[in-house]
Protein backbone atom coordinates (compact mmCIF):
# COMPACT_ATOMS: atom_id res chain seq x y z
CA UNK A 1 0.00 0.00 0.00
CA UNK A 2 1.29 3.44 -1.09
CA UNK A 3 0.39 6.57 0.96
CA UNK A 4 1.41 9.96 -1.29
CA UNK A 5 1.15 12.32 1.15
CA UNK A 6 2.76 14.89 -0.74
CA UNK A 7 0.02 17.00 -0.84
CA UNK A 8 -0.64 20.06 1.57
CA UNK A 9 -3.19 19.19 3.65
CA UNK A 10 -3.95 20.36 6.88
CA UNK A 11 -4.45 16.80 8.19
CA UNK A 12 -0.65 15.91 8.32
CA UNK A 13 0.01 12.11 7.28
CA UNK A 14 0.04 10.51 10.53
CA UNK A 15 -4.03 10.49 10.03
CA UNK A 16 -3.46 8.18 7.10
CA UNK A 17 -1.16 6.51 8.44
CA UNK A 18 -2.70 5.95 11.11
CA UNK A 19 -6.35 4.81 9.36
CA UNK A 20 -4.30 2.76 6.80
CA UNK A 21 -2.14 0.58 9.62
CA UNK A 22 -5.36 -0.30 11.45
CA UNK A 23 -6.06 -2.24 7.99
CA UNK A 24 -2.71 -3.94 8.53
CA UNK A 25 -1.45 -7.46 9.78
CA UNK A 26 1.91 -7.13 11.72
CA UNK A 27 4.51 -7.67 9.59
CA UNK A 28 2.82 -6.18 6.84
CA UNK A 29 4.63 -2.85 5.14
CA UNK A 30 3.36 0.28 4.07
CA UNK A 31 4.93 2.78 2.01
CA UNK A 32 4.49 6.83 2.38
CA UNK A 33 6.03 9.37 0.59
CA UNK A 34 6.01 12.58 3.08
CA UNK A 35 7.29 16.25 1.64
CA UNK A 36 9.74 18.23 4.04
CA UNK A 37 12.09 16.95 6.98
CA UNK A 38 10.26 17.54 9.71
CA UNK A 39 6.91 14.88 8.54
CA UNK A 40 9.63 12.39 8.00
CA UNK A 41 10.67 13.05 11.68
CA UNK A 42 7.25 12.54 12.27
CA UNK A 43 6.74 9.19 10.83
CA UNK A 44 9.95 8.36 12.54
CA UNK A 45 8.57 9.43 15.48
CA UNK A 46 5.05 8.03 15.21
CA UNK A 47 6.83 4.51 14.36
CA UNK A 48 8.35 4.72 17.63
CA UNK A 49 5.52 5.76 19.87
CA UNK A 50 3.37 2.74 18.14
CA UNK A 51 5.93 -0.05 18.11
CA UNK A 52 6.56 -0.03 14.13
CA UNK A 53 9.63 -0.75 12.25
CA UNK A 54 10.81 1.63 9.63
CA UNK A 55 12.05 -0.70 7.15
CA UNK A 56 13.82 1.87 3.85
CA UNK A 57 14.09 5.59 3.22
CA UNK A 58 14.76 7.04 0.07
CA UNK A 59 14.80 10.46 -0.31
CA UNK A 60 13.95 12.89 -3.77
CA UNK A 61 14.56 16.38 -3.22
CA UNK A 62 12.70 17.66 -0.05
CA UNK A 63 10.23 14.34 -0.54
CA UNK A 64 11.03 11.27 1.37
CA UNK A 65 9.63 7.01 0.63
CA UNK A 66 9.56 5.57 3.51
CA UNK A 67 8.73 2.31 4.43
CA UNK A 68 7.02 1.47 7.60
CA UNK A 69 6.36 -2.49 8.56
CA UNK A 70 3.51 -2.72 11.09
CA UNK A 71 4.75 -4.02 14.31
CA UNK A 72 8.33 -4.40 15.87
CA UNK A 73 11.26 -5.56 13.83
CA UNK A 74 11.53 -9.49 14.03
CA UNK A 75 14.74 -10.59 12.69
CA UNK B 1 3.48 23.04 6.87
CA UNK B 2 0.78 26.03 6.01
CA UNK B 3 1.41 29.56 6.18
CA UNK B 4 -1.81 31.11 8.03
CA UNK B 5 -2.11 34.80 7.84
CA UNK B 6 -4.43 37.09 9.98
CA UNK B 7 -5.76 39.64 8.07
CA UNK B 8 -8.95 42.89 8.69
CA UNK B 9 -9.88 43.08 5.46
CA UNK B 10 -9.99 43.02 1.87
CA UNK B 11 -6.64 44.94 0.95
CA UNK B 12 -4.70 42.91 4.03
CA UNK B 13 -5.91 39.65 1.78
CA UNK B 14 -4.62 39.84 -1.14
CA UNK B 15 -1.17 41.15 -0.18
CA UNK B 16 -1.25 37.75 2.09
CA UNK B 17 -2.16 35.75 -0.95
CA UNK B 18 0.13 37.38 -3.62
CA UNK B 19 2.77 36.77 -0.56
CA UNK B 20 1.79 33.05 -1.55
CA UNK B 21 -0.12 32.47 2.02
CA UNK B 22 -1.42 29.07 2.64
CA UNK B 23 -4.76 30.35 4.46
CA UNK B 24 -5.93 33.68 4.93
CA UNK B 25 -7.52 34.26 8.93
CA UNK B 26 -10.26 37.27 8.94
CA UNK B 27 -10.37 38.56 12.51
CA UNK B 28 -10.55 41.87 13.60
CA UNK B 29 -8.07 43.13 16.22
CA UNK B 30 -9.93 46.30 17.03
CA UNK B 31 -12.40 43.94 19.66
CA UNK B 32 -11.33 43.08 23.06
CA UNK B 33 -8.41 40.45 23.11
CA UNK B 34 -8.97 39.18 19.67
CA UNK B 35 -12.82 39.07 18.10
CA UNK B 36 -14.55 38.82 14.78
CA UNK B 37 -14.84 40.18 11.79
CA UNK B 38 -17.86 41.55 10.32
CA UNK B 39 -20.58 39.21 7.97
CA UNK B 40 -19.99 41.85 4.99
CA UNK B 41 -15.87 41.82 5.38
CA UNK B 42 -15.46 38.37 5.42
CA UNK B 43 -18.41 37.64 2.30
CA UNK B 44 -15.91 40.31 0.73
CA UNK B 45 -12.76 38.15 1.52
CA UNK B 46 -13.94 34.54 0.72
CA UNK B 47 -15.94 35.79 -2.25
CA UNK B 48 -12.70 37.32 -3.69
CA UNK B 49 -10.66 33.66 -3.47
CA UNK B 50 -11.63 30.22 -5.32
CA UNK B 51 -12.54 27.86 -3.06
CA UNK B 52 -9.75 25.87 -2.51
CA UNK B 53 -7.74 29.04 -0.93
CA UNK B 54 -8.22 28.50 2.78
CA UNK B 55 -10.54 31.29 4.50
CA UNK B 56 -10.40 31.05 7.78
CA UNK B 57 -12.87 32.96 10.89
CA UNK B 58 -11.76 33.58 13.94
CA UNK B 59 -14.52 34.62 16.51
CA UNK B 60 -11.20 34.89 19.45
CA UNK B 61 -12.40 34.33 22.54
CA UNK B 62 -15.62 34.50 22.89
CA UNK B 63 -18.41 35.20 25.43
CA UNK B 64 -19.82 32.95 27.95
CA UNK B 65 -23.57 32.31 25.74
CA UNK B 66 -23.33 29.40 24.34
CA UNK B 67 -26.49 29.69 21.80
CA UNK B 68 -24.97 32.77 20.52
CA UNK B 69 -21.75 31.61 19.81
CA UNK B 70 -23.18 28.82 18.05
CA UNK B 71 -24.63 31.25 16.07
CA UNK B 72 -21.88 32.92 14.91
CA UNK B 73 -20.48 29.19 14.10
CA UNK B 74 -23.21 28.53 11.98
CA UNK B 75 -22.89 32.22 10.41
CA UNK B 76 -18.90 31.62 9.34
CA UNK B 77 -20.00 28.48 7.39
CA UNK B 78 -22.95 30.15 5.68
CA UNK B 79 -20.11 32.41 4.48
CA UNK B 80 -18.60 29.61 3.24
CA UNK B 81 -15.25 29.95 5.66
CA UNK B 82 -13.16 26.83 5.27
CA UNK B 83 -12.95 27.11 9.59
CA UNK B 84 -14.26 28.77 12.22
CA UNK B 85 -11.96 29.19 15.06
CA UNK B 86 -13.39 29.21 18.30
CA UNK B 87 -11.15 30.65 21.38
CA UNK B 88 -11.82 30.11 25.72
CA UNK B 89 -10.36 33.01 28.01
CA UNK B 90 -12.38 33.13 30.93
CA UNK B 91 -14.80 29.96 31.28
CA UNK B 92 -15.12 27.06 33.04
CA UNK B 93 -13.90 24.01 30.88
CA UNK B 94 -17.23 22.87 31.21
CA UNK B 95 -18.94 26.00 29.22
CA UNK B 96 -16.38 25.53 26.80
CA UNK B 97 -17.24 21.83 26.09
CA UNK B 98 -20.72 23.05 25.82
CA UNK B 99 -20.48 25.91 23.44
CA UNK B 100 -17.94 23.62 21.24
CA UNK B 101 -20.65 20.90 21.13
CA UNK B 102 -23.18 23.11 20.19
CA UNK B 103 -21.05 24.47 17.40
CA UNK B 104 -20.46 21.54 16.11
CA UNK B 105 -24.24 21.04 16.00
CA UNK B 106 -24.27 24.21 14.25
CA UNK B 107 -21.79 23.05 11.58
CA UNK B 108 -24.27 20.27 10.25
CA UNK B 109 -24.12 20.26 6.46
CA UNK B 110 -22.19 22.79 6.08
CA UNK B 111 -17.99 21.67 5.02
CA UNK B 112 -16.67 24.49 7.62
CA UNK B 113 -14.22 22.87 9.95
CA UNK B 114 -14.30 23.72 13.84
CA UNK B 115 -11.08 24.80 15.61
CA UNK B 116 -10.92 24.72 19.18
CA UNK B 117 -8.53 27.55 20.21
CA UNK B 118 -6.92 28.08 23.96
CA UNK B 119 -4.33 30.39 25.14
CA UNK B 120 -0.67 29.91 26.13
CA UNK B 121 -0.69 32.58 28.39
CA UNK B 122 -4.36 32.36 29.70
CA UNK B 123 -3.33 31.92 33.49
CA UNK B 124 -2.45 36.08 33.34
CA UNK B 125 -6.67 35.89 32.21
CA UNK B 126 -7.84 33.40 34.56
CA UNK B 127 -8.14 31.27 32.00
CA UNK B 128 -9.07 27.81 30.74
CA UNK B 129 -5.18 25.53 30.78
CA UNK B 130 -3.80 25.34 27.45
CA UNK B 131 -2.99 22.03 27.73
CA UNK B 132 -6.74 21.19 27.65
CA UNK B 133 -7.19 22.06 24.04
CA UNK B 134 -6.93 18.25 23.22
CA UNK B 135 -9.01 16.97 25.39
CA UNK B 136 -11.96 19.95 24.64
CA UNK B 137 -11.65 18.87 21.00
CA UNK B 138 -11.61 15.12 21.17
CA UNK B 139 -14.74 15.65 23.92
CA UNK B 140 -16.53 18.26 21.43
CA UNK B 141 -15.28 16.40 18.24
CA UNK B 142 -13.94 19.53 16.89
CA UNK B 143 -11.92 18.92 13.89
CA UNK B 144 -8.73 20.54 14.96
CA UNK B 145 -6.85 22.70 17.58
CA UNK B 146 -5.03 26.04 17.79
CA UNK B 147 -2.72 27.63 20.44
CA UNK B 148 -2.26 31.06 20.13
CA UNK B 149 -1.35 34.00 22.37
CA UNK B 150 -3.62 36.92 24.24
CA UNK B 151 -0.98 39.32 25.63
CA UNK B 152 0.67 41.34 22.52
CA UNK B 153 3.55 43.15 24.47
CA UNK B 154 6.42 41.44 22.66
CA UNK B 155 6.38 38.30 24.22
CA UNK B 156 4.96 35.35 22.29
CA UNK B 157 4.08 31.60 22.47
CA UNK B 158 7.48 30.19 23.55
CA UNK B 159 7.39 32.69 26.42
CA UNK B 160 4.46 30.67 27.91
CA UNK B 161 4.86 27.13 26.55
CA UNK B 162 8.10 25.08 25.79
CA UNK B 163 8.68 23.20 22.74
CA UNK B 164 8.33 19.95 24.73
CA UNK B 165 4.58 20.79 25.85
CA UNK B 166 3.88 21.85 22.14
CA UNK B 167 5.47 19.08 20.64
CA UNK B 168 3.34 16.31 22.77
CA UNK B 169 0.02 18.48 22.26
CA UNK B 170 0.74 18.25 18.36
CA UNK B 171 1.68 15.05 18.03
CA UNK B 172 -1.39 13.60 20.66
CA UNK B 173 -3.62 15.96 18.40
CA UNK B 174 -2.28 14.16 15.15
CA UNK B 175 -2.80 10.96 16.42
CA UNK B 176 -6.54 11.86 17.08
CA UNK B 177 -6.68 13.03 13.43
CA UNK B 178 -7.15 16.96 14.23
CA UNK B 179 -5.41 19.66 12.40
CA UNK B 180 -2.76 21.71 14.41
CA UNK B 181 -2.09 25.30 14.57
CA UNK B 182 0.00 27.21 16.62
CA UNK B 183 -0.10 31.13 16.63
CA UNK B 184 1.04 34.13 19.23
CA UNK B 185 3.23 36.65 17.69
CA UNK B 186 5.71 34.51 16.11
CA UNK B 187 8.70 35.33 14.40
CA UNK B 188 11.12 33.81 12.05
CA UNK B 189 13.50 33.77 14.74
CA UNK B 190 10.84 30.64 15.90
CA UNK B 191 10.50 29.24 12.69
CA UNK B 192 13.32 26.78 13.99
CA UNK B 193 11.67 25.44 17.09
CA UNK B 194 8.45 25.42 15.27
CA UNK B 195 9.01 23.55 12.40
CA UNK B 196 10.63 20.88 15.13
CA UNK B 197 6.93 20.74 16.81
CA UNK B 198 5.98 20.71 12.89
CA UNK B 199 2.15 21.78 13.62
CA UNK B 200 -0.05 21.40 10.46
CA UNK B 201 -0.11 25.06 10.41
CA UNK B 202 1.50 28.57 11.58
CA UNK B 203 -0.09 31.68 12.39
CA UNK B 204 1.46 35.06 11.66
CA UNK B 205 0.71 38.42 11.53
CA UNK B 206 2.76 40.92 13.10
CA UNK B 207 5.82 39.43 11.41
CA UNK B 208 4.13 40.02 8.14
CA UNK B 209 3.38 43.08 8.73
CA UNK B 210 4.83 46.74 7.78
CA UNK B 211 7.33 47.61 10.51
CA UNK B 212 6.16 44.19 12.07
CA UNK B 213 3.68 46.25 13.73
CA UNK B 214 0.47 43.84 13.82
CA UNK B 215 -1.83 46.93 14.82
CA UNK B 216 -0.70 50.39 13.08
CA UNK B 217 1.24 48.12 10.05
CA UNK B 218 -0.57 46.12 7.08
CA UNK B 219 -0.14 43.30 5.89
CA UNK B 220 2.73 43.23 3.04
CA UNK B 221 3.25 40.66 0.64
CA UNK B 222 7.26 40.89 0.30
CA UNK B 223 6.96 39.94 3.95
CA UNK B 224 4.68 37.25 3.62
CA UNK B 225 6.87 35.89 0.74
CA UNK B 226 9.98 36.30 2.80
CA UNK B 227 8.43 34.49 5.88
CA UNK B 228 6.73 32.22 3.23
CA UNK B 229 10.43 31.21 2.00
CA UNK B 230 12.52 31.19 5.51
CA UNK B 231 9.67 28.63 6.46
CA UNK B 232 9.81 26.36 3.49
CA UNK B 233 13.99 26.69 3.88
CA UNK B 234 13.35 24.66 7.01
CA UNK B 235 10.73 22.22 5.71
CA UNK B 236 12.94 21.78 2.71
CA UNK B 237 16.53 21.27 4.78
CA UNK B 238 18.00 23.96 3.16
CA UNK B 239 17.80 25.22 6.58
CA UNK B 240 18.87 22.53 9.24
CA UNK B 241 16.56 22.19 12.04
CA UNK B 242 17.11 19.02 13.56
CA UNK B 243 20.35 17.77 15.63
CA UNK B 244 19.36 14.17 15.29
CA UNK B 245 19.42 12.27 11.66
CA UNK B 246 16.26 10.04 13.05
Amino acid sequence: MLIDATKKNCKGVITELEKAMAELKEGDNIETIVYGVPNRMDVYAWARRKGHTIEKEQRSGANFRITVIKGPKTS
Amino acid sequence: MMLMVSVQNLAEAREAVNGNADIVDVKNLDEIFIGANYPPVIKEVREAFPKERHVSVTLGSVPEAVGTVALAVYGAAALNATSVKVGFVNMSYETALRTLKESKKALKGFDTKLIAATFADSHLYKGIDPKLVVKLAKESDSDGVLIDTLTKDGRNLFDFMDEGTLKGLTDEAKDLGMSTALSGALKISNFDTLVRINPDIVGVRGAVCKGEDRYKGRVDAKAVAKVKSELDMRVEGEIEVFNEAK
